[in-house]
């Protein structure tokens, strides 16, 4: 209609010498061309390399609307507004059939006792043998009458309550050592007592599988690897008890299991509200103390630091895909599963209120007529009771994966560039092949890698670009934290000015690694081989080539 | 080039096939573990093109039952007895070979196809070393060999036939007719290319008529597919042809793949399902009349288009597919260099083939997700995949008008009966600042 009423003034008569034969040729050839000045105005301001890499402050200014620059820099603002108040929700249980401290608990100080006693023996076998421990615990799941064995590494128990079919089966567990390297006495005395306590109550529908697990994760992992040897019944759900202490003031609930791999955010709400209104004790995300700091004057500001500091701890689970707790390794089975810890203080609360908590919860998730779907999946949590959906910060991913990909449209010969490109991944396959450590690829991309120039360098980059920028948003929707990791990374590398860059890049991964393993015990290779942790596997994958392609591109 | 030095006779054909072969049997040979991995990949082989089930076909068949009445067999039964009289399915040494010839015969074909694109289209340079490398180290193509699909060997043979018809020779009619009648029984779909086959032979300029050579490339396709459907009948009863055709036309396995089909037909209510059936089947058919009179005077573009759209839309599609596809798309440079956005095709190509793979996992693996999460992946493929079909189609019709307009205002001196190299077209458009738009009115 407009092209119509445009054409109706379609200006100077036709020119039967020129190729513009008719006044529609005319026209069209006026639409193409504004259209072509439209298209040139944007091309010219998306940046074809990157911010600095001209070098001349003066293009900058020229060309003021930085396309890269502006998603760039509007994705770190999105990533750092997402500890603000109004990106939140307030938690909900979105499964009805969950009720949560809506039954009435029967654990009561008859099971304390019990679980005292439990505990003067295990006092006393804490430093035995494997074959010492598994006796005694086997002996008390007996006397408790539930069927026991152990695997080579574990102990279990199995309840089979009457009203149970046996096809769904709820997991308790307790391991031998607590998550900051202590002995978890009163959390396996507490899996005792329970034993004993659920035992011949016949108001469940699913069997309970409890297990005491040697060593922080070894045990538990090593009888989920049998699990399906030794029982017929799908676990849907799991609890690990985490109670170091003699006491404790807050339940934590440590919920990251492991590759990045959520709960259902239904279990974590639920063992929260729990916590609050049947047990009495107030809950808190991980063991961070959730109340604001002082001395930041505006509520505003307190509460974005308080949020902050929660997603933080989160971020450092999740990054390097490590689960948070023992409980972590069932999210590799495909199991929604939460550690309670219980924090160590010196009071108020023990076994009584850690018992009616645990209670009150496997009652919940006994409700379940079907696996946990209602709720998220994909979710932070910057405080005990307040969430952030997916949609709230998974922009702040797609839009640093976006100012990536977009750099990498100027791509004049594919071809040559993917030669550059496939060596890397080649020597990273090779070393992974060969089980070499990463930092020993330091000397790689300057003595083997090709260094391409002019036309092939432009190619090679744009094809980076263009990789990592695909694999930032899809990585954002399996493991927001590291995708984001990986995003700042591929900004670092190859965004930055020359020299800058070069600094960067002096800081070779393995050397990263190799700190960290110092200072903070992070043995990824190790995580690798005992519970599966991808992020190993994902070094030599993806930020091992990388380096070796930025190094080249400089 | 300075940094890699990549020797000439690696980038010689002969060069690139033998890296292509010696890569694949490297593959098999050293990783069976990834091999068995991507046997299992939806994305690589659907239940009709799928190795596991072939050989399950083949175990029953052994042991003279008839698969295909069992109800989850939907192989041809070509395959059936090909796997079983002439390459036993239990040697894996021997199907390592087969597969991996699959490709190289594939590749050669692609060759031929470029080679006689060459001679019409005039002075262009040899590609035939990066014709048979974009389509042996394509990761689709080397994926669905290394997944033992039969989309594989489908393509090697319907790359065949379109070379036969390419040839531009009356002597290939029969071969032509009879490979486009074996993929058609394999896989169906290659029957609606048969209207294309007929226009190129009935442009041949043979002793006969053009009517009367349209109708012998149609009638020995016919001979040929009552021949094989008699052969078929011989080897496994009338079973197969619900089982096969049958299941193509009304699916009804509902395995999740990377087409369109799967997740509408398992939403759809029951009394709907035959409309939207025939829906679905008729957009196929629809594009075939207007395709082939629309490009009549190159049928091979019609047919490019073609295979384009069924590798997107067929109701069992798999990656192998569009890895014939862009095979096809390399014997085709002129159109390829019309093309407005294949970066971003590719770039989207990138995209998917993370998406895909990880949304199926979340789905079903890690039970994060649920089927939309993996519909939602493949809605990307297929969106991508249809776009790419409307630019190669766009890029076709503009690359007929630049040609017809360089010729009828005479900007090229040397013209001299041959056809110019569509380079050269390319920039004097481009130097004139020109484009190709479609009028809506009449030139007087």
């Amino acid at each position: 209609m407009l092209s119509r009423l445009r054409r109706r003034t379609a200006g100077p008569r036709p020119d039967p010498q020129g190729v513009n034969f008719t006044s529609e040729h005319l026209t069209a050839a006026k639409t193409l061309a504004r259209r072509k000045q439209v298209i040139n105005a944007i091309w010219v301001r998306i940046p074809i390399l990157s911010l600095w890499s001209g070098g001349a402050l003066e293009d900058i200014a020229d060309n003021s609307l930085y396309f890269r620059f502006v998603l760039a820099l509007v994705g770190i603002i999105w990533l750092l507004a997402i500890p603000y108040e109004g990106l939140w929700k307030r938690t909900y249980v979105d499964e009805h059939a969950l009720q949560p401290s809506q039954v009435t608990m029967y654990f009561d100080w008859a099971e304390v006792h019990k679980a005292d006693r439990y505990l003067d023996t295990l006092e006393k076998i804490v430093n035995g043998t494997f074959d010492e421990r598994t006796a005694f615990l086997q002996e008390s799941f007996s006397i408790s009458g539930l069927a026991t064995s152990n695997t080579s590494t574990s102990t279990y128990a199995h309840i089979r309550p009457p009203r149970s079919k046996g096809t769904e089966t709820i997991l308790v567990s307790a391991n031998w050592v607590s998550r900051d390297g202590t002995p978890n006495l009163r959390g396996i005395a507490t899996l005792l007592a329970l034993g004993d306590f659920l035992q011949g109550q016949n108001h469940w529908a699913s069997d309970l599988v409890l297990v005491v697990g040697e060593g922080y994760v070894e045990g538990l992992e090593g009888f989920m690897r049998e699990y399906h040897n030794l029982f017929p019944g799908v676990i849907w759900t799991g609890l690990n008890i985490d109670y170091p202490g003699h006491s404790f003031s807050h339940l934590g609930m440590f919920y990251e299991g492991v590759n990045g791999r959520l709960p259902n955010q239904d279990i974590v709400n639920a063992a929260s509200n729990v916590a609050r209104y049947a047990g009495g004790v107030l809950p808190r995300l991980h063991d961070v103390v959730d109340e604001p700091p002082a001395g930041f004057g505006s509520p505003l500001v307190q509460n974005y630091l308080l949020g902050a500091k929660h997603l933080l701890h989160h971020f450092a689970f999740m990054a390097t895909g490590r689960g948070s707790a023992a409980h972590g390794v069932l999210a590799r089975h495909r199991i929604d599963a939460l550690t309670l810890y219980a924090s160590p203080a010196e009071g108020p609360h023990g076994f009584h209120t850690l018992g009616r908590t645990i209670e009150s919860t496997l009652r919940s998730m006994n409700n379940l007529l079907e696996r946990l779907h209602a709720s998220y999946f994909f979710y932070l949590l910057p405080r005990p009771d307040q969430f952030i959906p997916v949609g709230h910060y998974l922009p702040a991913a797609v839009l640093l994966g976006a100012s990536l990909t977009i750099g990498g449209f100027d791509c004049p010969s594919p071809l040559e560039g993917l030669g550059y490109i496939l060596p890397a991944f080649a020597v990273a396959a090779v070393a992974w092949i060969v089980g070499l450590h990463p930092i020993f690829l330091a000397p790689v991309p300057l003595a083997i890698l090709p260094r391409p120039q002019g036309q092939a360098h432009t190619s090679a980059k744009s094809l980076t670009l263009l990789f990592y920028g695909a694999l930032i948003p899809t990585l954002a929707m399996v493991n927001f934290p590291q995708a984001v990791v990986l995003a700042l990374i591929s900004l670092l590398y190859l965004t930055l000015p020359k020299y800058l860059a070069l600094a960067i890049l002096a800081i070779q991964p393995g050397l990263i690694l190799a700190l960290a393993q110092g200072y903070w015990g992070l043995d990824l290779q190790k995580d690798w081989l005992a519970v599966g942790n991808l992020t190993w596997p994902g070094v030599y994958a993806v930020w091992l080539p990388l380096w070796m392609i930025s190094v080249v591109l400089l | 080039m300075d940094g890699i030095r990549i020797p000439p006779i690696l980038k010689s054909h002969a060069g690139v096939l033998a890296a292509g072969t010696v890569l694949r049997l490297a593959l098999f040979i050293t990783a069976p573990a990834l091999c068995d991995v991507l046997q299992r990949r939806p994305e690589l082989s659907t239940p009709l093109t799928s190795f596991r089930s072939l050989k399950e076909g083949v175990f029953i068949y052994e042991r003279d039952t008839n698969p295909y009445e069992g109800g989850v067999f939907y192989h041809s039964p070509l395959h059936l007895a090909f796997f079983t009289y002439l390459v036993p399915i239990s040697s894996s040494l021997l199907t390592v070979f087969l597969w991996a010839a699959g490709d190289i015969l594939g590749s050669l074909g692609l060759v031929n196809i470029w080679s006689q694109r060459r001679r019409t289209m005039g002075g262009q340079t040899d590609r035939s070393a990066i014709v048979t490398a974009l389509y042996l180290f394509n990761p689709y193509t080397l994926l669905t060999c290394l997944a033992r699909s039969t989309t594989a060997l489908d393509n090697a043979l319907l790359i065949h036939a379109i070379s036969s018809a390419a040839s531009g020779k009356p002597g290939r009619l029969l071969s032509a007719t009879v490979l486009l009648a074996i993929s058609t029984h394999t896989s169906f779909y290659p029957i609606l290319l048969l209207p294309a086959f007929a226009i190129i032979f009935s442009q041949l300029r043979p002793l006969t008529s053009s009517t009367t050579s349209a109708a012998v490339t149609v009638s020995g396709f016919a001979l040929s597919s009552v021949g094989l459907a008699g052969l078929a009948y011989g080897l496994a009863g009338d079973a197969w042809v619900a089982q096969t055709f049958g299941t193509i036309i009304n699916v009804w396995d509902l395995t999740p793949n990377v087409g369109m089909w799967w997740y509408f037909f398992t939403e759809m209510f029951d009394h709907f399902r035959s409309f939207f059936l025939g829906v679905f089947q008729l957009h196929h058919l629809i594009y075939v009349a207007p395709l082939c009179l629309r490009l009549s005077d190159d049928p091979l573009v019609s047919m490019l288009v073609m295979v384009g759209v069924i590798s997107t839309w067929k109701s069992y599609p798999a990656l192998g597919d569009m890895a014939l596809w862009a095979g096809l798309l390399s014997c085709f440079p002129e159109i390829v260099s019309n093309l407005r956005h294949p970066l971003f095709t590719l770039t989207v190509h990138l995209y998917t083939s993370i998406l895909l793979p990880l949304l199926h996992s979340l789905w079903l693996l890690t039970g994060t997700g649920n089927a939309n999460f993996f519909y939602a992946a493949t809605m990307v493929y297929g969106l991508n995949a249809s776009l790419a079909v409307v630019d190669v189609l766009g890029a076709g019709l503009r690359l007929q008008v630049k040609r017809e307009t360089t010729k009828a205002l005479s900007l090229l001196d040397d013209v001299a009966g041959r056809e110019p190299d569509f380079k050269v077209i390319d920039e004097i458009w481009d130097k004139k600042g020109w484009s190709v738009v479609q009028f809506t009115g009449q030139l007087e």
